[in-house]
């Protein structure tokens, strides 16, 4: 899973605050908890156990990914941005992020990089068996609590 | 020591001097702003604390991108989601779910 850093400090779009606070919250506890959406459990939907998170936007990186080979895919997919972004080769967008991505990579045995904090998460088989053993012991007419996100 | 006593005649007037100048720059700031958020008062949402702060910003983000303040955010938000699945496409990505809340 990939969303933005919520705790980046001082200066940082409020939407993004928000948007990766929010998928930090869906992702632990929210999605990975049987009793979070028993609607959705009657649909037939499992929980889903996210095992990696990377955040983008972070001011203290713990991993470096290799984007030698894509930069020039991410600059037409940014160009596509016209909105927001000039699409004058004399904006110097292209040279910017060239130099931006190159500054990441300074430790790392490649070219370019994209910088992120990641998270590792782990759920033990044994939470997914006594969570299963609960529902089986309450029945499915039981109400569960819902929690709402 | 600062004779006090001597200054006190002069720090009002300098404070008099500062308001004299001041008030009218002041008056004419809230003049235009007033006069800006009049324009859109009747679409603001009374019960909504943030909704005349989200509208500023609306129009601003409006007039920096297209450089008209009065078009429809929903029209700017239809721009964004073409660009934005323009992006998704190139990049390989097989599907892209807007949920359309606002900013």
């Amino acid at each position: 899973m990939v969303t933005a850093n919520p705790y980046r400090r001082y200066m940082w779009h409020h939407d993004h605050h928000i948007t990766g606070r929010g998928t930090l919250d869906a992702i632990f506890l929210y999605v990975r908890d049987l009793f979070s959406y028993p609607d959705l459990l009657e649909e037939g939907l499992q929980p889903h156990k996210v095992k990696e998170v990377l955040l983008c936007g972070t001011e203290e990186p713990n991993y470096h990914a290799n984007i030698t080979d894509t930069f020039d895919l991410k600059i037409a997919a940014l160009r596509c941005h016209k909105s927001q972004i000039s699409d004058n080769p004399s904006s110097g967008l292209e040279g910017r992020m060239r130099g931006r991505h190159k500054m990441l990579a300074q430790k790392e045995d490649f070219e370019l990089a994209e910088a992120f904090y990641r998270l590792e998460l782990r759920l033990k088989p044994e939470h997914i068996a006594t969570q299963a053993a609960i529902m089986r012991l309450r029945g499915k007419d039981t109400k569960l609590v819902f929690l709402p996100p | 020591m600062y004779p006090l006593e001597q200054a006190e005649p002069e720090l009002k007037l300098l404070t008099y001097l500062i308001s004299y100048l001041a008030d009218p720059v002041c008056g004419l700031l809230q003049k235009a702003e007033r006069r800006y958020t009049d324009s859109f008062k009747a679409e603001i949402n009374p019960n909504d604390a943030f909704d005349l702060n989200r509208r500023m910003w609306q129009r601003e983000l409006c007039r920096r991108v297209v450089g008209d303040p009065n078009m429809n955010p929903e029209e700017l938000a239809r721009i964004r989601e073409q660009e934005q699945s323009a992006a998704a496409k190139l990049l390989g990505v097989m599907e892209v779910v807007f949920l359309r809340h606002p900013d």
